[in-house]
């Protein structure tokens, strides 16, 4: 198994359909909210397309939804990530995606910053920022098939 | 051959002051039959709605512009409300919302939450009205952690706001840069919410 995921590699989130997590519009574009990504750890959990066939429904299980397509490599591009509790006390976070293999889900990984997110606020930016790239990259609709 | 003015939408309000209003009875017989009408056009096809939403507006306009005037107080105020119900509605599913609701380890919407986002949201709606601004009705979702989230966008500004117990907070960006372009902060005031709403707007 890759200890390491590639910038080229594809990750895979599930964005189930009746929790207003996406808009599908009339002119064929998507919506994504930030609440895609939301994590309650702060670590965004997301399958690895090449360890399960490029399938996105290996993703949604028998879910209904759309599957949201990132790139490892814009995601670590993610720059000047900062929180500050005081003026003198500013942290800078760097994005990371690390496999995180899971018994029942070998193309599991987590995207996470480092240091952890101690508090929301920099880990929502980060939600907003996933989800503009989300929205600007590729997503396949499961809500009818 | 006679001429007929026809009443422009825009010319509403004007229309609508001319409404007799006091604290006589037949002053209130009449709030309350405009009252009666602008509700008869509810879900009456689309121009109906369309005529429904200007009386309300229009009400809206009257009910703040005039804070000790209580021209059928009440009744106006549920009226004004009727606009924001299907995100209250919205909102109130979020109630049925499970465990895990996201398909990963989400919590389940905190019930305190959605109670107190009901009543942030009605502030929003009076604080937005009192400036004689629309209102457009945002996506309503939960976060992980069980808060409440509103979401509105308009062209490349987006506001979202996390409700949790007795707090809310915002984020705005207006880009891609998550520092130059994103902010963050409290919006618990009447003032931070319509700055905020004034933002989305311009």
């Amino acid at each position: 198994m890759d200890d390491f995921v590639d910038d080229s590699e594809v990750l895979y989130r599930r964005l189930t359909a009746s929790r207003n997590l996406y808009t599908l519009k009339d002119d064929g574009t998507v919506e994504i909210h930030s609440t895609a990504f939301g994590d309650r750890d702060f670590k965004i959990s997301v399958d690895r397309a090449k360890l399960c066939n490029h399938d996105p429904r290996y993703t949604m299980g028998n879910e209904s939804g759309i599957v949201a397509c990132l790139v490892a490599g814009q995601v670590r591009d993610i720059k000047n990530l900062t929180c500050s509790e005081t003026k003198d006390d500013l942290q800078v976070f760097r994005i990371e995606v690390k496999p995180d293999p899971l018994l029942h889900n070998p193309a599991h990984a987590e995207i996470y910053g480092i240091p952890d997110f101690a508090t929301k606020s920099a880990f929502r930016r980060l939600c907003r920022r996933l989800a503009q790239l989300a929205e600007q990259g590729q997503w396949i609709d499961l809500s009818k098939s | 051959m006679p001429q007929v003015e026809r009443p422009k939408l825009d010319d509403q309000e004007n229309l609508v002051v001319r409404i007799p209003y006091g604290t006589g009875k037949s002053s209130d017989m009449l709030g309350q039959a405009a009252l009666d009408s602008i509700r008869g056009l509810q879900s009456g096809g689309p121009i109906s709605n369309l005529l429904y939403g200007v009386g309300v507006r229009t009400l809206r306009g009257i009910y703040f512009s005039s804070p000790g005037l209580y021209f059928f107080g009440l009744a106006v105020r549920e009226a004004i409300h009727e606009e924001i119900l299907p995100t209250l509605a919205e909102l109130y599913k979020l109630s049925t919302w499970p465990e895990g609701w996201n398909g990963y380890d989400a919590s389940a919407p905190i019930h305190e939450a959605i109670k107190y986002a009901a009543s942030w949201i009605c502030w929003l709606y009076e604080d937005i009205a009192s400036l004689r601004l629309d209102w457009f009705a945002p996506n309503v979702t939960a976060s992980a952690e069980g808060e409440v989230v509103f979401e509105w966008r308009r062209d490349k500004k987006h506001l979202t706001i996390y409700i949790g117990n007795q707090s809310a907070e915002y984020l705005k960006d207006w880009g891609m840069n998550v520092d130059t372009e994103m902010e963050d902060g409290y919006a618990n005031s009447s003032n931070v919410r319509q700055t905020l709403w004034k933002w989305l707007i311009s």
